[in-house]
């Protein structure tokens, strides 16, 4: 789905004391079957973009045209249309698992849009995100947390969305469980032409698996481009508060210590490991 | 300061132990840092060390004394804990009010607990925050000051139950600066539990659980160099560590393991001068 978001502003409790503006004019494209990452720090105007994807938010001003949709301050009668094709999965999605079994918790989303779910689409959407079918009789509140938010990311899967927004879909899971997730996602992304959107915090998972950058701040996009470009301006991203890939941050750190540049153009560490190896050796990269 | 003497514990709805069998001792005025993946039991070992929970089979010794119903109260005052959840650990409207709450507990006279309070919030930093309501802080100031709140309860160990897993990067870098700095500061044993490796490589010793066993023993730098069997008990070897492998690939020879970047950028400027 292609999302345009054109000169969209959204105040918080107008006209009140507590007026405040968090999104200010805000224009961007995310193409279909793009993987974009969205990056600022908290207030930036992260999460009120993201409740914009499938209309829990209206835009003050502007207009979010999402596939076929279109957005505006107006109600709009499409909504449940649109919500079916966006899968949204809010920080610690487990919390929101409350059936007596797995099965029941997923396909509570297919009834209440009156969708038939047969039990092979139940079986699949199971090993897509790495669980075996037992679980599906078992009650969810017995799982481990990386199960649980597997069941819950099911849950979402099941309605076969076109754009799965995630919001910081790792976060509080071990290293492996963490890598897991991000390799389901882009699997999805790349096998089921899922166009995915994703805010983050892990820069690390922004330079792995995204293919564009925004990054918010007051409420404005300030930078957008390849996340390698992105990274280039270390200064303007620490200044707002953001983290750099580590990587960078020790070829910085390296340079500045020793005067060996390595500029990173995503070099895997095999080759930074020559680069480097070849400098203490002979005295040059 | 800590023993566990052959602690096993198994959850009342489960028929398998978490624990088996555990031993270990941890000395007064140590960093050791409790490394596993997601019940790998680590959270549960945290949980016996101060009367939390108490063991199936076994013994727990804290400060020479064994832990059981009579001795909890007592132990718990020795022994503090930060939990992972920064939004549930607050109970004053104020930082200083939140601070203050420990102490109002065990009555300390207000002189003290003023000193106390002030004392707690400089070493976290937080100084400028006193009056702040908790809720505007950002998750990793929500951290330091439930530290400051341990902290004024002067315990002799204090227990990091994955303080800094649900905080973002930005934040778990400034807790573990604080962690750090107060390390230096106060004679304090540190219990840190975590499945970060750029967290444990502070700490003086590395316990790794697995399977609710103890599967390593000893300094960061020597389970960093197990990294491959590493990667089997679900942590992700460093940045560092996987950098230092490639150079090892290419005919570099290290002194020692790197820990983190200021160590191998050293190690590699040194070898580079000797060429």
């Amino acid at each position: 789905m292609d999302i345009t978001f054109k000169d969209v502003t959204y105040t918080y409790q107008p006209n009140t004391p507590f007026e405040h503006l968090a999104l200010n004019q805000l224009n961007f494209q995310i193409p279909k079957g793009s993987f974009t990452a969205i990056v600022g720090h908290t207030g930036s105007g992260k999460s009120t973009l993201i409740q914009h994807l499938n209309g829990l938010l209206r835009p003050s001003e502007g207009t979010v045209s999402i596939g076929g949709f279109e957005l505006t301050n107006e109600k709009n009668k499409q909504i449940k249309a649109l919500r079916k094709k966006v899968g949204m999965v809010f920080q610690y999605p487990e919390h929101q698992l409350f059936e007596e079994t797995v099965k029941k918790d997923i396909l509570f989303g297919p009834k209440n849009f009156d969708v038939a779910v047969s039990d092979d689409q139940l079986l699949k959407v199971i090993d897509m995100v790495g669980l075996e079918p037992e679980i599906l009789e078992r009650s969810p509140f017995d799982l481990s947390g990386g199960q649980k938010r597997r069941v819950a990311i099911a849950s979402i899967l099941i309605l076969e969305p076109e754009l799965l927004v995630l919001d910081e879909p790792t976060a509080g899971l071990d290293p492996l469980g963490q890598k897991q997730m991000m390799e389901l996602f882009s699997q999805l992304h790349r096998k089921q032409d899922i166009t995915v959107v994703l805010v983050t915090h892990q820069m690390e998972d922004v330079l792995a698996y995204a293919n564009q950058m925004l990054v918010l701040e007051n409420g404005r996009v300030s930078l957008k481009g390849k996340p390698i470009q992105v990274f280039q301006y270390k200064d303007y991203l620490r200044q707002i508060g953001l983290d750099i890939p580590e990587v960078i941050e020790f070829l910085e750190y390296l340079e500045k210590e020793t005067g060996l540049a390595i500029p990173y153009r995503g070099q895997a560490l095999t080759e930074l490991g020559t680069s480097i190896a070849k400098w203490v050796k002979d005295g040059d990269a | 300061m800590i023993e566990f003497q052959g602690v096993s514990y198994r959850y009342s709805s489960s028929e398998e132990n978490v624990l088996k069998d555990i031993n270990l001792k941890i000395a007064q005025g140590d960093w050791v840092a409790l490394l596993g993946h997601n019940g790998s039991g680590k959270s549960t070992l945290a949980k016996l060390m101060n009367g939390i929970l108490m063991p199936t089979k076994g013994q727990v010794f804290v400060n020479g004394v064994l832990l059981n119903e009579e001795t909890v109260w007592e132990i718990r005052h020795e022994v503090g804990m930060v939990f992972q959840n920064p939004e549930n650990q607050f109970v004053g409207t104020t930082v200083i009010d939140d601070v203050a709450f420990g102490l109002e507990n065990m009555a300390i006279p207000r002189e003290e607990m003023e000193s106390r309070i002030d004392e707690s919030l400089k070493v976290v930093g937080m100084t400028d925050y006193k009056l702040q309501e908790p809720y505007r802080l950002s998750g990793g100031q929500k951290q330091r000051i439930a530290i400051a709140g341990v902290l004024a309860m002067m315990p002799q160990v204090i227990i990091f139950d994955e303080a800094t897993t649900m905080l973002d990067p930005s934040g778990r870098k400034e807790l573990l600066e604080t962690m750090k700095y107060v390390r230096e500061k106060r004679d304090i044993t540190f219990v840190s539990i975590t499945h970060d490796l750029n967290e444990a490589v502070w700490a003086d010793r590395v316990i790794v659980l697995e399977d609710g066993a103890i599967w390593f023993e000893g300094t960061p730098q020597t389970l960093l160099e197990k990294r491959e069997s590493l990667q089997s008990t679900g942590l992700r070897p460093p940045f560092v560590a996987q950098l230092t492998d490639e150079l090892r690939k290419n005919g570099i020879t290290f002194e020692q393991q790197p820990l983190h970047h200021k160590d191998l950028v050293k190690q590699l400027w040194t070898l580079h001068s000797k060429t």
